[in-house]
């Protein structure tokens, strides 16, 4: 079923990557993740193709769900379907145009990677694009990100920029990974986040085990103020969507949850 | 004050990813399995680095697999999606 539904994205040249939780599968940065999420070209044109790709894979409309208009796709609305005959196979199909924290569909598809699987070839959302659309609200989150970071860092080919090393610094939010990266490569420490605690330097090529208590309770602090603060900026990004959800429920404009897509 | 052998060792894992690769090689405590483990297995905190030595499309296939487990599939998705106030 999934698989014939990814094909039919192909037969329909719907332009899209494969996000969120099955690509940090992929990468190698969770192990788990229940639904299956896309970034949709927002090309009013490539909207149609995927409406009639999903129509023919005999999908339908679940709860929340917009008309998949440009008005609503560039407003930056999620868009819910089931996939799958009966509710007991449903697989659950979360897709945007315009997902939070990203740049432009054509700039972020240009560095995708291609992954053959069982699914078909999947274009998938490269590393940097998807820490950025990771940092949500949810705590479980950061971990992956971090884990992200540290994929990055070992898949690079070409040697090791201090642009890279300051990026990935900037995407560590445990004090494991944190201590990975520092160990590995102490020249980080040129590049350190803004804000940083004094202390955050003195761990260079210092492991972890050897850190002083007060140092570690300090950059997890430190730590702990930074996911708040993404997680802040997450909740005042879908804070006006959410209310313009609430109007379109209100005034009926919703697409009925059950739906098929036609 | 970083150490030069430390500055050595970084510059070597900066700048040759040969090098970067065979030190995080040496690093991993869990030598990659000649027969892939269980996924119960590779999917223990302390296997980690079994779970990176599956290939992209086995982490998929065993992730999707794993679903399901899942009692209930669609609380799981809305919990995750329409967190509730």
């Amino acid at each position: 079923m999934i698989a014939s539904f990814f094909q039919s994205l192909d037969q329909h040249r719907v332009r899209y990557l494969l996000i969120s939780g099955q690509a940090t599968v992929l990468y190698g940065a969770a192990t788990f993740s229940e639904d299956i999420d896309l970034w949709l070209d927002p090309a009013a044109e490539n909207a149609d193709r995927f409406r009639s790709a999903l129509a023919a894979a005999g999908g339908c409309y679940y709860k929340l769900t917009p008309p998949l208009e440009p008005a609503f796709l560039d407003a930056g609305h999620g868009f819910h379907f089931t996939l799958g005959n009966t509710s007991a196979e449903a697989v659950f199909l979360d897709v945007m145009a315009r997902p939070p924290r990203t740049r432009a569909f054509a700039a972020a598809f240009a560095e995708c990677r291609r992954f053959s699987t069982e699914w078909g070839v999947l274009p998938t959302v490269g590393i940097p694009d998807l820490v950025e659309l990771k940092k949500t609200q949810r705590l479980g989150d950061y971990p992956i990100i971090s884990a992200l970071a540290l994929r990055y860092l070992e898949g690079r080919t070409a040697p090791v920029s201090p642009a890279d090393l300051a990026w990935a610094v900037a995407n560590l939010f445990t004090i494991d990974a944190l201590f990975t990266v520092a160990e590995a490569f102490p020249q980080w420490i040129d590049a350190a986040p803004p804000g940083a605690p004094p202390s955050l330097l003195t761990i260079a090529a210092r492991p972890l085990d050897e850190s002083p208590e007060e140092v570690l309770s300090e950059i997890s602090q430190w730590l702990a103020r930074t996911i708040t603060r993404h997680q802040v900026a997450d909740r005042l990004h879908w804070r006006g969507i959410i209310e313009e959800l609430r109007d379109l429920r209100r005034t009926g404009r919703l697409m009925p949850e059950g739906a098929p897509v036609a | 004050m970083v150490p030069d052998c430390v500055r050595l060792r970084s510059f070597l894992i900066l700048h040759f990813p040969l090098f970067r690769r065979i030190l995080l090689a040496v690093r991993n405590p869990n030598p990659t399995p000649e027969t892939p483990l269980p996924t119960q297995d590779a999917l223990s905190p302390f296997k980690a680095q079994h779970w990176l030595a599956l290939t992209p499309a086995e982490r998929l296939r065993r992730s999707w697999a794993l679903r399901s487990r899942l009692p209930d599939p669609r609380a799981a998705h809305d919990r995750k999606l329409f967190p509730k106030p």
